[in-house]
């Protein structure tokens, strides 16, 4: 008699791993053969992870057709176990996958594509943020302004790829004509995914921006990040970045650390003229130190 | 920009975040029929309003813990009780309780308040593996006592009893030494949770394994059951296989009325998965359900 502990083992052993039949002993026939039972099971989960992948990565399954989808899921599945109770933890590594399966060497951007669709659906899941009010970043003093941390909404993510990955993935929506051709040649994009309201936004961003998004993401204060944007180009606009941003709840919050928080908020109808306007451009100029 | 308003837009709401408390909430889930809400009913749901007790929700569902799913279930929240129901907390699996599992449910509980909280008596995940689906436990002491301590345990962290299910299964151990409504019965008496009786599922599992339906029903304890399940089976080969994806079956809806008589009227979902139908059917099984409870509830009486 097995104990529980076996039994389990076993019974998920046998449940990606055909050639393993331990788990047949501890089954009573009953009519229908031990392993015939265990069939059962054992499709039931290979269908559910099939259709949860197939939810996620529509456009995959538009580019390469149901079968070869299907083909590769069933690849897939028994060597990428789930490793939580909400299915919609599964697939996260279909990108990884698809790059390096050799039948679908001949589409190079289908990995890039992928990330892209699980970027949508981490986005579509994510947390809500805060909303900043951009008045509370005209409190902070200039001074400090390059050593704050700012955060991202929850719902953002990153995917810079040398393919046309937006565009290709606009063409296979449902609502999409049908006539679009996507020029694979046209040049890669850098994409900002984030949630606007309740819908799931894909924004290509220029290099610059694209760099101090990373940079933040990354943890760092503005001002490590504000030299990645400007070693790109010299003349980046942080202003009008934290305008658009702030007003568009890609930058949720920000920090102020703790050794210049003391002094570092402007004291409230001062008429702080210069302080309050520094989300103009004329007055920002961090410090690139 | 007023503060308002951007928070308002920020979210995404349609209506102004007052609405969403417009009217007390009601916790408590009555002995009506309800619906499983998913995503598109969601917007016909709100439209219409629609006569029935509550709805239920697969909880993993809302674990991201914002966006669409969380505006539209809040927002129905607004108008009715809601039931959290989980499939992935694995109560059977020998590693220990997922602990992040439990704190997203539990996150998720204190923003719903929801009226009852269900998980399954099944194991679906070891050695850090799962397998995303119900699978059936060997009927033996062992596994009573790793369920009881996770029960425990998982009650302990959500600050309320649960309810656990009995699921459908297409294999029994030969080292199963209690019958599965003992079992589930002796869950229930050492940790103190409560059963969700699948009335779909006693059915499908007593065809495949050749038991008694009846006595399933007559061994649970009454008051113990606080909700129960009606749902659709196919057949495949030779097995009765629990698809959730088809009306409530004659010989289910004639054990329906036998556990009313047998153990009381309790709120019923009609649960609905695959290949969706339109919500109105959904509703007209709800209202069968729900004559079918009045009919056989006033003659238990």
């Amino acid at each position: 008699m097995p104990t529980l502990r076996e039994l389990e083992l076993a019974f998920v052993r046998g449940m990606f791993d055909t050639t393993d039949v331990t788990a047949e002993r501890f089954i009573c026939a009953n009519g229908m053969a031990p392993a015939a039972r265990l069939a059962i099971y054992r499709n039931n989960i290979v269908h559910n992870y099939r259709e949860a992948l197939r939810d996620v990565y529509p456009v995959i399954e538009r580019l390469v057709g149901e079968d070869f989808f299907r083909f590769a899921a069933d690849r897939y599945i028994p060597c990428h176990p789930s490793c939580q109770g909400n299915l919609h933890g599964f697939g996260g590594e279909f990108a990884a996958f698809l790059e390096q399966f050799p039948p679908a060497a001949g589409l190079p951007y289908l990995g890039d594509v992928a990330r892209l669709e699980w970027s949508w659906h981490e986005s579509f899941h994510a947390a809500d943020g805060s909303a900043m009010a951009i008045d509370r970043l005209m409190t902070v003093a200039e001074a400090a302004l390059p050593s704050l941390h700012f955060q991202l909404h929850p719902s953002c993510r990153l995917l810079a790829s040398p393919f046309p990955v937006d565009r290709i993935w606009a063409a296979n929506q449902p609502d999409a004509a049908e006539s679009v051709t996507v020029d694979l040649s046209a040049g890669g994009v850098r994409l900002l995914i984030h949630r606007r309201g309740d819908a799931v936004a894909i924004e290509p961003v220029g290099d610059p921006e694209f760099a101090l998004l990373a940079a933040l993401m990354q943890g760092m204060p503005l001002r490590g990040a504000l030299d990645a944007a400007r070693a790109v180009d010299a003349n980046f606009d942080l202003a009008a970045f934290l305008v658009q941003r702030v007003s568009d709840s890609t930058l949720a919050g920000f920090v102020v650390p703790t050794s210049t928080a003391i002094g570092s908020v402007a004291p409230p109808g001062r008429g702080q003229g210069s302080q309050r306007s520094r989300l103009q451009k004329r007055d920002l100029s961090v410090n690139r130190a | 920009m007023p503060a308002t308003t951007e928070t308002v837009v920020s979210h995404g709401r349609i209506t102004a975040p007052g609405a969403l408390r417009s009217r007390p909430l009601a916790t408590g889930i009555p002995a009506r029929s309800g619906v499983g809400l998913r995503a598109p009913h969601y917007r016909e749901i709100l439209a219409t309003l629609p006569a029935i007790g509550w709805l239920e929700v697969h909880s993993e569902n809302y674990f991201g813990g914002g966006g669409q799913p969380l505006h539209y279930l809040e927002r129905i929240r607004a108008e009715y009780p809601i039931s959290l129901h989980g499939v992935g907390l694995s109560l059977g699996t020998t590693d220990s309780l997922d602990q992040e599992h439990l704190r997203a449910l539990k996150t998720l509980m204190a923003r719903i308040e929801p009226g009852l909280v269900s998980e399954h008596l099944c194991w679906s995940s070891v050695a850090g593996r799962h397998v995303n689906d119900l699978l059936p436990l060997p009927y033996t002491e062992e596994a009573l006592a790793v369920v009881c301590a996770h029960v425990r345990q998982a009650q302990e962290a959500l600050g309320r009893p649960i309810l656990v299910e009995n699921v459908s299964s297409y294999l029994q151990y030969s080292h199963s030494t209690i019958d599965e409504w003992d079992f589930i019965a002796e869950v229930a008496a050492r940790s103190g949770c409560g059963i969700l009786l699948d009335i779909n599922n006693i059915y499908v599992s007593a065809c495949n394994h050749g038991f008694d339906a009846r006595r399933y029903l007559k061994a649970v304890p009454a008051a113990a059951v606080g909700e129960m399940h009606l749902a659709g089976f196919d057949r495949i080969a030779g097995l009765l296989i629990d698809t959730h994806g088809t009306r409530v079956a004659d010989p289910v809806w004639q054990l329906y009325a036998e556990a009313v008589e047998i153990i009381g009227a309790r709120p019923t979902l009609i649960e609905w998965d695959t290949d969706l139908p339109p919500l109105a059917v959904l509703l007209q099984e709800a209202a069968t359900a729900d004559r079918m409870r009045g009919e056989r509830h006033a003659h238990a009486a």
